[in-house]
């Protein structure tokens, strides 16, 4: 047999790889069917952390607070307002603010009122009494700037004065419009509803002064707050 | 092309070894219509409630061996979050949240028994059942035995699940010669960092050598 131009009698014919690296070359093509073989799947996690804002009773579920005078005081020889608070939870993972607006005034049972007067939204003081923020799980904590609106912070109620409604504050009648009372940075690291100490706690009160008033069965008043991103 | 002995011996083992239907060892992972497997985990707005349970959804997928040594699946992820606000001295969520671990591991009526199919260590438990202790992430990782994404992430092709020859042939249209595993993942929602949060888990099925 010729190719052309050897004689194949001159030409060592010999395999093409050598019997010694059987095993390996065996081994590594094994390699290579395993992992053809190798079977892959993908699970795609997907999700959304949306902006949070929250405002609750004391146990993490809807604000539902009375705020009760009743039953009303009669009118006495005394400058103390009666009041009465109601403390709200407030969580959020943004900068927030907090707005409060009084409904109408209305009233049960009203008599005549004779040319005196009749209790109105402007003969109660609206204020926030105290912030507390210092749960383990409150961002910027110490050192937050929760910020209570001129004018709505109360730490006490001020003495009438000739046993008139005193000088309040602020009134329910300058929040028969929503009007902003607080605002702060983001409140909450992590958590949620069920977190012991990721919330702000706000106590807001409302307070009055007996008086001899057109007489009544009943008075109310909502007052809805309301929480926003910044 | 000319060929030699030796090369014809590796090319026909090659070909014995990747031929279905031969004995030969191999293995597949399927999702449970038999097709790739390619899964959502939608999780949602993630808003938070007044609950400790956790969000929670599962995958389950089928796995089919024949290798006389048995088989592991492996794990890997990525996970990616997005926030759309500043964290304001906030958490942000993060893949050490998520819980992952394999609910159950079911047999085929086909397959061989007695069965001893291990799950990873920490891997071995359902995030879903995990209550929310004060509301906050209840998944410790892996060591603690509550295995999360950040557990995969920082390990790539961790084995999350192994056992022995599942059964004699690993073809697909057999409906009784696999495994039906579930994976559960988990996450408590909460006043994290407004963000948009992916992750892709990466499964394989190899053969023990």
């Amino acid at each position: 047999m010729t190719n052309g131009f050897f004689n194949v009698s001159t030409i060592k014919e010999e395999p093409m790889i050598s019997f010694r690296r059987l095993p390996v070359l065996l081994g590594a093509v094994l390699m290579l069917a395993s992992a053809a073989f190798a079977q892959t799947g993908t699970i795609t996690v997907q999700g959304q952390n949306p902006e949070a804002f929250s405002l609750t009773d004391t146990s993490g579920n809807t604000l539902s607070a009375t705020i009760s005078f009743v039953p009303v005081a009669a009118p006495a020889n005394s400058t103390t307002v009666a009041s009465d608070t109601a403390t709200v939870r407030m969580r959020s993972n943004k900068a927030y603010k907090v707005s409060a607006q009084a409904g109408t005034l209305n009233t049960t049972g009203l008599g005549s009122a004779d040319g005196g007067d009749t209790i109105s939204l402007s003969d109660f003081g609206f204020g926030i009494m105290s912030v507390v923020n210092n749960g383990a799980n409150v961002a910027n904590n110490p050192g937050r700037a929760d910020a209570v609106v001129s004018g709505f912070s109360v730490s006490s109620w001020p003495a009438a004065t000739n046993g008139l409604t005193p000088s309040f504050g602020k009134k329910l009648s300058d929040i028969t419009a929503a009007t902003q009372v607080l605002s702060g940075p983001r409140i909450s690291t992590k958590g949620n509803l069920a977190t012991n100490n990721n919330f702000v706690e706000v106590t807001f009160g409302v307070a009055t002064l007996p008086q001899y008033f057109t007489p009544n069965t009943g008075f109310s008043t909502v007052i809805t707050l309301t929480m926003a991103s910044q | 092309m000319v060929f030699g002995k030796g090369m014809k011996v590796v090319l026909w083992g090659a070909l014995a070894i990747m031929t279905p239907g031969r004995k030969a060892f191999a293995q597949v992972l399927t999702n449970t219509s038999e097709g790739a497997l390619s899964a959502n985990i939608p999780f949602g707005n993630l808003t938070p409630g007044n609950s400790t349970t956790p969000a929670s959804t599962e995958i389950q997928f089928n796995i089919r061996s024949n290798n006389d040594n048995g088989y592991r699946v492996l794990a890997s992820a990525v996970f990616n979050v997005a926030p759309t606000s500043s964290a304001q001295g906030g958490t942000t969520v993060s893949a050490s949240d998520i819980g992952v671990g394999i609910s159950s591991v079911v047999n085929g009526n086909a397959t061989r028994t007695p069965r001893v199919d291990t799950v990873a260590s920490g891997f071995n438990y359902n995030p879903a059942t995990v209550a929310a202790v004060n509301g906050l992430t209840p998944y410790g990782g892996a060591a603690s035995g509550r295995a999360t994404l950040s557990d995969i992430v920082a390990n790539p092709n961790t084995t999350i699940l192994s056992g022995p020859k599942i059964a004699n042939n690993q073809g697909i249209n057999n409906q009784n010669n696999f495994l039906t595993v579930t994976i559960t993942f988990g996450l408590v929602g909460q006043f994290f960092t407004p963000a948009t949060l992916s992750g892709m888990l990466t499964l394989t099925i190899v053969n023990i050598p």
